[in-house]
């Protein structure tokens, strides 16, 4: 094992993993972060906490990561090279192993730009540091955990335990390369990876076989993407607007149009026809790409619907979640 | 080594190097006087040839590349014409400054060219003239049709008023002689032209009615009296014959024929003549010899004639060929023989020291403008042969540079072989740029009735078709210098140019032949590196600068104008006007994109209202209307930056103007 | 070349109102090509500044000047020891030139009139692009000559991020297109030849050569000359 995580010890076992997304408060609220917890608490096998997602400061993923470990949940935090030099980053990597965190997603992050959306200012003047990039924050995780060595080569005392994942997004743009750049995260010691949200499973399917064929992944675990939809307009927005999602015309068709003119009542029940129709098609999801050889487990995100998600799980007949502690480590 | 600029050909192939260009500008600006004195610069003949050069400008106009030479000629007598009264103004008395004194043998255009230069020089001057009116064949033989007697006096009035001398009615070897003159002159200048028609052997050539060319039009001209017949043949295919021709059918002649030994393409005779003289009913009789007149109860009954094979031999001589069994007898009832002139040498005698050569022609260098004795010159068609009357000034003007460095030094000049370095054709990838507008052209009086006539057949440009000619000028090496200094080759120059002139290496390097004069690339050049020739640099701050300075008004509207629609010259000036009852000073620009931000905002340092830039209705550059307008936006965003307010400023289009 | 924009008249205004003349200062070189401070930008700004103050009822003086380059100091030393009346300069050089007046001992203040901000190309007449950020260690040779230092937003060494849509930067608005850098990278090694290349993870950067680095300097010193000690040059 290379972290002991329980995360790890699932995939180690073979069985479908499956990880969910707990957005922290944008306040300095435990009492938030302890009640979305306790939402996803048992529906899955670890949970990931985003880390200034978009950019837009919310509590930290390493703190909201460490209530987590204190209730006994498992978290994956979450690290974007967007904040921290690489200083910052391994001093953040020391505390989180240190304070119980096993499990931890290198990604770069949203440009600050992103901040000011909406009704947000946000910090788009920020210094962005990007002194690193993902595939090299996982580089140099795991040479703090396989050499117990700091980037710039000085000794640590002791390594942390880690279980390293990277983001992938298989239909992004140039398409015909990013089978290549997975292979690159996957050779720099990714150990698990979370796709980008699925739609297109057909397509998704044609990706995952360039990467059996290279055997990608037999070498990290895959786990597929899911952003539950509320609505069609949340869909054609993510369609139109979130680079590497792609979502066909018939999902989009599926839900009920909900006009401003209908009375309350009417708008009140479809819109609650919509949540049903969201959680109908995140399960299908799930089930379909289940059928996909390579990958591994999915990774639900349900933003701002964490209520969603054990349902879904559910539904998707992944319940009830496996205890990790049963799996033998030395087999893993 | 310092660079030749290239000129203009227009002025190039204009044997005195006019600035031709430049009189076509200063039309096109309205600057009439000025136009009128540009031309006479080198010229003091411009009444004259406005009317009859054969203008070897508009020959090598490089418009012509496009659709049609610029009518240069047409142009030079608007100028004329419209400074007849402000030439006399001009009149000044020459100052002498030597005892020294200059005699030119004949008042033609190369002996009076002569001794105007001279007299300016402060040498006294006088110029004998056998014939008891002066102009020479400008006065005694190009028809009146062509060139009336009062136009040539406007030039004649204007020389004499340098105060040259001329004593009519005096011919040199009978009422004075040479050897007189050189002992009166401290310099001799023969000028005395090709004043003999020659003839030819015809058998009945005697007849009274066979006439030589110059003697028949001298009475025409002269207005002495001529008799004409009802058919008349005149022999000859050159200029002159074709005078003759049209001078018979103005007399009255019934029909009148040319006989020719060339064909058409052969015949020296100016294409434009011919086919004005066809118009008038004159016809051309190719590839004929004449051979003998025939008399019938004493009166001339017919020409006839021999077919001629060929006319040039190999080498391009003259070398006729004729078929003599292949005749034709052409009935006329006078015959008029135009095959020539040439000079009448009598007056020279055997002490004059004056040789000649095997042919009679007066031994003559041409380097220096001297005969083979010392202090004496020649000039003109006495010399040089045949040729047109602006070669003629030509010539004076040489001999004018060699008598006065001999009366100042004592010893001849070599006068240097000219360098001019004429600007190339017109590229082929330009001629399409450049957008097309025909000739304007000259309103004449209808054929039939001018052959009846000696009123001048043209009837001269009015103001609107001068300047719409003036206009199609494409400015021909007066375009985009660079200041090779300030360049920093940012390539703007490049990019703006709707004619692919700049080429940039580690300066931009603009290509003569190409560029138009439009001032786009110096509007838009960052490092003010370019300036063009045909408006000089600051022209536009400094006229801005004059016309508002001195004011002390505010809340006037200034307004910058294209001059393109402009068709009158007191539109064509800067100048204040009432608009709806307020005042505005209007400038007038050659193209709306050149004026820049720094000009569009001064108005407003002296208490302008507001300014408005007018482009006309069709601007002729490529992009240039892009670009004001983007400039235009950008400025007013820089006034409303400085408190002065964006609505302030504004761009229009050709409008009617109110009256004043 | 170094692009910059003009500075608001507003704030240029602001800095010299106080002042009775002001020079207004002008570069031949790279802020006249990005026409911003050549010449021409030089009379464009002083006939700006004269209407503001005359709206404001200001009494200022300004002059104008160009130098070839503005980062010489035989350049720019004539015009700093000519300052006849001059009480405030206004450069529209690019922040070296501001700078270099300072370093040249010019006893008067020195106004940026410029934003200076990038070192780029021109894409076509008007439009300029960043295409390097001065790294101090460049890696053109490994993304076939586009800088992913420079033109992508996160300056991603092993790129494209998650964020690319359609060849398009996730920073890009309609009014700011940003293509993305990786997008174009990869593109260029198909057509080289070189997209197994990319395969090798390259290593995070020496920022130390970079500005992080703190200001650089280069000395060449096979170019400097000596200065031969006379009893002159001691004094």
């Amino acid at each position: 094992m290379k972290s002991g995580s329980g995360l790890e010890r699932v995939l180690a076992s073979g069985t479908f993993a499956v990880t969910a997304e707990l957005g922290p408060p944008m306040g300095a609220d435990a009492e938030e972060v302890l009640k979305k917890m306790e939402i996803l608490r048992g529906c899955c096998d670890a949970v990931n906490i985003t880390d200034c997602q978009t950019a837009v400061v919310r509590l930290s993923s390493i703190a909201a990561a460490t209530i987590l470990v204190s209730q006994g949940v498992e978290p994956v935090m979450q690290m974007t090279t967007r904040d921290r030099n690489r200083i910052a980053i391994q001093a953040d990597i020391l505390g989180a192993s240190a304070l119980g965190i096993k499990n931890c997603l290198c990604i770069a992050g949203d440009h600050q730009s992103f901040s000011a959306a909406g009704k947000l200012k946000g910090h788009p003047g920020a210094r962005n540091v990007y002194d690193v990039d993902s595939i090299q924050l996982v580089d140099i995780l795991r040479r703090m955990r396989d050499k117990r060595l700091q980037a710039g080569g000085d000794p640590l005392s002791l390594a942390p335990a880690l279980f390293i994942g990277a983001a992938w997004t298989p239909m992004g743009d140039p398409v015909d390369f990013r089978v290549l750049r997975l292979g690159k995260k996957v050779a720099a010691g990714a150990d698990f990876i979370q796709t980008q949200g699925i739609y297109d499973v057909q397509q998704f399917d044609r990706i995952m076989r360039d990467v059996r064929k290279q055997g990608l992944h037999e070498k990290t675990a895959i786990l597929a993407g899911i952003i539950v939809p509320k609505s069609a307009g949340m869909l054609r927005y993510m369609n139109s607007s979130v680079a590497g999602v792609i979502v066909p015309e018939e999902l989009i068709k599926r839900f009920p149009v909900i006009k401003k003119e209908m009375p309350s009542e009417e708008k009140e029940s479809l819109r609650q026809l919509s949540e049903e129709v969201g959680k109908a098609i995140s399960v299908e999801l799930i089930q379909a790409c289940r059928q996909i050889e390579g990958v591994s487990g999915v990774h639900i995100q349900a933003i701002e619907w964490e209520q969603a998600v054990p349902d879904i799980v559910r539904l998707a007949n992944l319940l009830p979640r496996p205890d990790p502690s049963s799996f033998d480590p030395k087999q893993g | 080594m310092v660079e030749i600029l290239p000129c203009a050909t227009c002025g190039a192939h204009c044997p005195v190097h006019t600035d031709t260009r430049s009189y076509v500008d200063l039309i096109a600006r309205g600057r009439y006087e000025e136009a009128f004195e540009r031309i006479r610069e080198r010229n003091p003949f411009p009444s004259v040839c406005g009317l009859i050069c054969h203008h070897p400008c508009e020959q090598s106009c490089r418009r012509g590349d496009v659709d049609e030479p610029v009518a240069l000629r047409h142009l030079k007598r608007f100028a004329v014409e419209q400074a007849s009264e402000y030439r006399k103004r001009l009149r000044k008395l020459a100052i002498l400054r030597s005892e020294k004194k200059v005699g030119i043998v004949g008042a033609g255009p190369a002996g009076l060219t002569a001794a105007a230069d001279v007299i300016r020089e402060g040498f006294g001057v006088t110029v004998y003239e056998a014939h008891s009116t002066p102009g020479g064949l400008l006065a005694h033989a190009i028809p009146r049709y062509r060139l009336p007697l009062e136009i040539l006096q406007e030039d004649l009035d204007d020389l004499l008023a340098l105060g040259v001398k001329v004593s009519t009615g005096v011919r040199v070897g009978q009422d004075i002689s040479l050897q007189q003159l050189c002992q009166r002159h401290d310099a001799v200048v023969l000028a005395t032209g090709l004043s003999l028609s020659r003839s030819l052997p015809l058998e009945h050539g005697e007849h009274p009615d066979v006439h030589l060319a110059l003697p028949f039009l001298q009475s025409a001209a002269t207005g002495v009296g001529q008799d004409i017949r009802e058919r008349v043949v005149v022999i000859g295919g050159g200029n002159v014959a074709v005078d003759v021709a049209r001078t018979a059918i103005r007399l009255g002649a019934k029909s009148v024929s040319m006989v020719c030994l060339e064909n058409e393409e052969e015949m020296p005779a100016w294409d434009w003549e011919c086919q004005e003289a066809l118009e008038e009913g004159i016809a051309f009789l190719y590839r004929r010899g004449p051979v003998a007149v025939t008399i019938e109860q004493g009166r001339i009954v017919g020409l006839v004639t021999r077919q001629v094979q060929r006319v040039f031999d190999e080498q391009g001589s003259f070398s006729p060929l004729y078929l003599d069994d292949v005749r034709e007898t052409i009935p006329c009832q006078m015959v008029i023989i135009a095959v020539g002139q040439e000079a009448d040498l009598s007056f020279v005698r055997e002490e004059d020291g004056l040789n000649k050569d095997s042919s009679g022609r007066l031994v003559f260098d041409h380097g220096r403008m001297s005969a083979s004795r010392d202090g004496v010159f020649a000039c003109g068609e006495v010399v040089t042969g045949p040729g047109s009357a602006i070669e003629a000034v030509a010539s004076g003007h040489r001999a004018a540079r060699a008598v006065i460095a001999f009366l100042n030094t004592g010893n001849g000049l070599l006068l240097d072989a000219e360098e001019i370095h004429e600007l190339s054709p017109l590229p082929s990838s330009l001629i399409d740029r450049v957008k097309k507008t025909s000739r304007t052209r000259m309103p004449v009086l209808d054929a039939q009735i001018r052959r009846r006539n000696f009123d001048p057949f043209e009837l001269g440009f009015k103001e609107e078709e001068a300047l719409r000619e003036a206009r199609r000028c494409l400015s021909c090496a007066a375009g985009a210098r660079v200041d090779e200094a300030k360049c920093v080759a940012c390539l703007a120059c490049l990019r703006v140019c709707p004619f692919g002139v700049p080429e940039v290496k580690d300066v931009a390097c603009m290509a003569s032949e190409m560029c138009q004069a439009c001032g786009l690339c110096a509007a838009e050049c960052p490092a003010l590196a370019i300036s063009i020739t045909r408006f000089s640099p600051g022209d536009l701050r400094r006229r801005v600068s004059d016309l508002l300075g001195n004011t002390n008004s505010s809340g006037y509207k200034v307004e910058f104008r294209c001059m393109q629609d402009v068709y009158t010259r007191e539109d064509l000036m800067d100048r204040w006007i009432q608009d709806k009852g307020e005042m505005k000073a209007v400038v007038m620009v050659p193209c709306a994109a050149l004026v820049d931000e720094v000009d569009m905002m001064k108005p407003f340092e002296w208490d302008a209202a507001s300014v408005v830039v007018r482009h006309c209705s069709g601007c002729r550059y490529e992009g240039a209307e892009d670009r004001i307008q983007k400039r235009l936006a950008r400025t007013k965003l820089l006034l409303e930056e400085a408190g002065v307010g964006k609505d302030l400023l504004t761009l229009e289009g050709p409008k009617e103007e109110p009256a004043e | 070349m170094i692009v910059a924009d003009r500075k608001p008249l507003d704030e240029i205004f602001g800095f010299i109102k106080g002042y009775r003349k002001v020079l207004i200062l002008g570069c031949g070189e790279c802020v006249t090509v990005c026409q911003v401070g050549g010449e021409k930008e030089v009379a464009v700004l002083a006939q700006s500044l004269r209407l503001k103050a005359k709206v404001e009822g200001l009494a200022l003086e300004f002059m104008e000047k160009t130098v070839r380059r503005v980062c010489e100091p035989e350049f720019i030393a004539p015009v700093l020891s000519d300052l006849e009346g001059v009480d405030a300069i206004v450069s529209l050089a690019c922040g070296v030139g501001v700078n270099i007046c300072v370093d040249r001992e010019c006893r008067l203040p020195v106004f940026p009139g410029v934003n200076t901000t990038f070192m780029g190309s021109t894409r076509e007449h008007g439009v300029w692009e960043e295409r390097c950020a001065g790294c101090g260690e460049c890696v053109l040779h490994l993304t076939g000559g586009i800088c992913p230092v420079a033109r992508c937003a996160k300056s991603i060494m092993n790129g494209p991020c998650g964020g690319t849509d359609r060849g398009m930067c996730e920073i890009s608005t309609p009014q700011r297109p940003v293509e993305c850098a990786w997008a174009l990278i990869v593109e260029r090694a198909k057509k080289l030849g070189t997209l197994e290349d990319l395969k090798t993870i390259l290593a995070a950067k020496d920022w130390s050569l970079a500005k992080d680095g703190g200001p650089r300097r280069r000395v060449r010193e096979d170019l400097r000359i000596a200065r031969i000690e006379t009893q002159e040059n001691q004094k």
